[in-house]
């Protein structure tokens, strides 16, 4: 950190001006046609374009000021304002780099921005879109055997698929309302069938019991959806109905409503213990 | 096969492609503002010409002064600022008071101009809607979806009230009202040849006046971007003669036909059964869900999929079994069906005309 040649800088300078870089994500995209690279390799590459340009900010700033010899880049005199900026404002802000030579705070500014950039790749996953579904199981894990009222979660809780994705969840807020959810439990509170957003699950809150309650139907009015809803689609009305209820993480809930309803949005919904009930007084045979 | 001997030859054979490209792309009548069909778009495309014309006038003068002004600097040497260095502190007052008039006679017919553009415009924009409002003829209501529209001809009798998808049919030479809604985000209607473009805005009810006076076929496109299949979103608009155009709407009023061989029976069940049930409505049979376009008469339309495919047995199987690999983002899940249910299912499909 603290040697003042500066070895590192001059480096990534050279691969900007023998464009290395480009040949890299070139190759990159090469990859991404044939189908080889990992699913999230758009952000990633998008990562990599704004780390470049974070970079080339800070380097060609830091060269300009440096004396270096044999430098390749000569710049003009006026660099540009953003990385000016960026430079003095880290320069001046941090106390212990005031006192040293400006090459500390140089390094300080790289690594700086260097994590700037990576901060947008976090977020990355949230809003993957899916276009092809995956070919539904043949064999489905979860048991149709027996009606199980009461709150038993399976020995292995099965993961749903669309529970880490915003763009599924929303996509079972859609269904929710077009497959006509929504005609027997209203926006989650309930009125011909049970209320989905408190925290009374009479089959269970596990994802593999909601899947179960659509593909399957239950007694007291619960029709089955079998062969009716595709199999990606129950497991995002799944997810949905999970949210309902504030089991979803914020990140994926879905955040507002595209009607003028009044009520609060899944994400707003503070996060209820899932409690075993039996069958309700109103759904209880005579 | 040809090989180019040198980048520039190639290059001046692209270009000189391109730029003959570009004079075709006017051409289309088929979804064209400047071929105009019906009285709206006549006045849209008349509007259209003006500012073409004077824009082009504007232009080709601007280029006049800017090429004198390069011949009048040719005899100096290049790069010679010297003169920019020693301003001219006091300008003798005959050239000033020139440069003085031709800065404020070239503003004053800029703004002149401007006026020019605006009240016609004004103008146009009265004539699309005054000339027809008051006049009684078909009414239609559109509704854009994600990404296909759905069409319904309303009826003060009930029993006249049907839909369809995709396909606007009108009669030649009388005044058509449009009713435009939008169920999920805003697009945009846009029959060039016999309109202008107007907003579907979800919980707005907005309406637009058409009429054509030339039988024929016009296409329109959503006109704001929409999603994923923004523009897969187009539709077809059959300006028919008043006879054609009555027999259409009665065939259109009435039920499905009922399946008339087994195939197209077990057709109908498979329909039922499965996931399409949930989406789309037959009249005359159980299924009534509003979320997919109307297939009541789907025999009888000529493309599928928003104006995307041509109507055949192939394409609707395509569709059927997986229709992202068509428009990827679309409603439709992929349907898994067995082949002997999936060929019924096409013969029930293509025999309801």
């Amino acid at each position: 950190m603290c040697d003042p040649k500066l070895p590192a800088i001059p480096t990534i300078l050279y691969q900007r001006t023998s464009a290395s870089w480009l040949d890299h994500s070139i190759q990159n995209r090469g990859a991404v046609a044939t189908g080889s690279y990992a699913q999230h390799s758009t952000p990633a590459f998008l990562g990599r374009v704004v780390s470049f340009l974070f970079v080339q900010l800070s380097v060609s700033e830091t060269t300009r000021s440096l004396p270096l010899p044999g430098s390749v880049l000569s710049g003009p005199e006026n660099g540009p304002i953003v990385a000016r900026l960026s430079f003095d404002a880290a320069s001046s802000l941090s106390p212990h780099i005031k006192g040293q030579t400006r090459k500390t705070s140089e390094y300080w500014v790289f690594f700086l921005l260097l994590f700037c950039a990576s901060l947008p790749l976090t977020s990355c996953k949230r809003e993957q879109r899916q276009f092809e579904p995956p070919p539904p199981n043949p064999n489905p894990v979860i048991s149709m055997s027996e009606l199980r009222p009461g709150a038993q979660a399976p020995e292995t809780p099965i993961k749903n698929p669309s529970e880490q994705n915003a763009y599924s969840v929303s996509e079972g807020k859609r269904l929710y309302t077009s497959y006509n959810c929504s005609g027997c439990h209203f926006n989650g509170g309930g009125g011909i069938g049970p209320a989905l957003m408190d925290e009374k699950w009479i089959y269970g809150s596990e994802p593999a019991n909601v899947y179960a309650t659509i593909v399957e139907g239950r007694p007291n009015g619960m029709p089955s959806f079998r062969h009716k809803i595709s199999d990606y689609q129950v497991w995002e009305i799944t997810a949905y109905v999970r949210s309902l209820s504030g089991q979803l993480s914020k990140a994926v809930s879905p955040g507002r409503n595209d009607d003028m309803n009044a009520h609060k949005s899944e994400q707003a919904s503070e996060e209820k213990k899932p409690q075993a009930s039996g069958v309700p007084k109103s759904a209880e045979q005579p | 096969m040809y090989v180019p001997r040198t980048i520039e030859l190639s290059l001046l054979r692209g270009l000189s492609l391109l730029v003959v490209t570009l004079f075709f792309t006017g051409c289309g009548g088929l979804q064209s503002a400047i071929s105009p069909a019906g009285p709206q778009a006549n006045h849209i495309s008349k509007l259209w010409w003006l500012m073409f014309y004077i824009s082009a006038a504007v232009f080709i003068l601007v280029m006049i002064f800017l090429f004198l002004a390069i011949a009048r600097g040719q005899g100096r040497p290049f790069g010679d600022t010297s003169q920019y260095n020693t301003p001219q502190l006091s300008p003798a007052i005959e050239e000033e008071r020139k440069k003085y008039n031709v800065v404020v006679s070239a503003t004053a017919l800029t703004v002149v101009i401007l006026f020019v553009f605006l009240l016609e415009s004004f103008f146009v924009g009265r004539g699309l809607t005054a000339e027809l409002s008051r006049k009684q003829g078909v009414v239609i209501e559109v509704t854009g979806h994600q990404w296909w529209w759905e069409v319904r001809y309303l009826n003060v009798d009930a029993s006249s009230i049907f839909t369809t998808a995709n396909e606007i049919h009108i009669p030649v030479g009388v005044p058509v009202r449009i009713s435009l809604k939008a169920n999920d985000v805003v697009h945009s209607f846009w029959v060039p040849n016999l309109s202008g473009k107007k907003d579907l805005i979800p919980g707005k009810l907005s309406t637009i006046w058409l009429q054509a006076d030339k039988s024929g076929v016009y296409r329109g496109q959503c006109a704001e971007y929409c999603g994923h299949q923004h523009a897969h979103m187009a539709l077809w608009v059959f300006a028919d003669p008043a006879d054609q155009f009555s027999a259409w709407l009665q065939s259109q009023i009435q039920s499905s036909i009922q399946p008339a061989n087994e195939s197209q029976k077990r057709g109908q069940q498979v329909f039922l059964a499965s996931a399409c049930v949930m989406c789309h409505t037959i009249s005359g049979t159980p299924a009534g869900s509003n979320i997919g376009p109307n297939l009541t008469h789907l025999a009888s339309r000529n493309t599928i999929a928003a104006a995307t495919m041509e109507n055949t047995r192939d394409h609707l199987l395509q569709w059927v079994t997986d229709s992202q690999q068509i428009k990827p983002g679309n409603r439709m899940p992929p349907n898994s069906l067995s082949p002997e249910d999936l060929q019924a299912l096409l013969d029930y499909l293509q025999s309801l005309k």
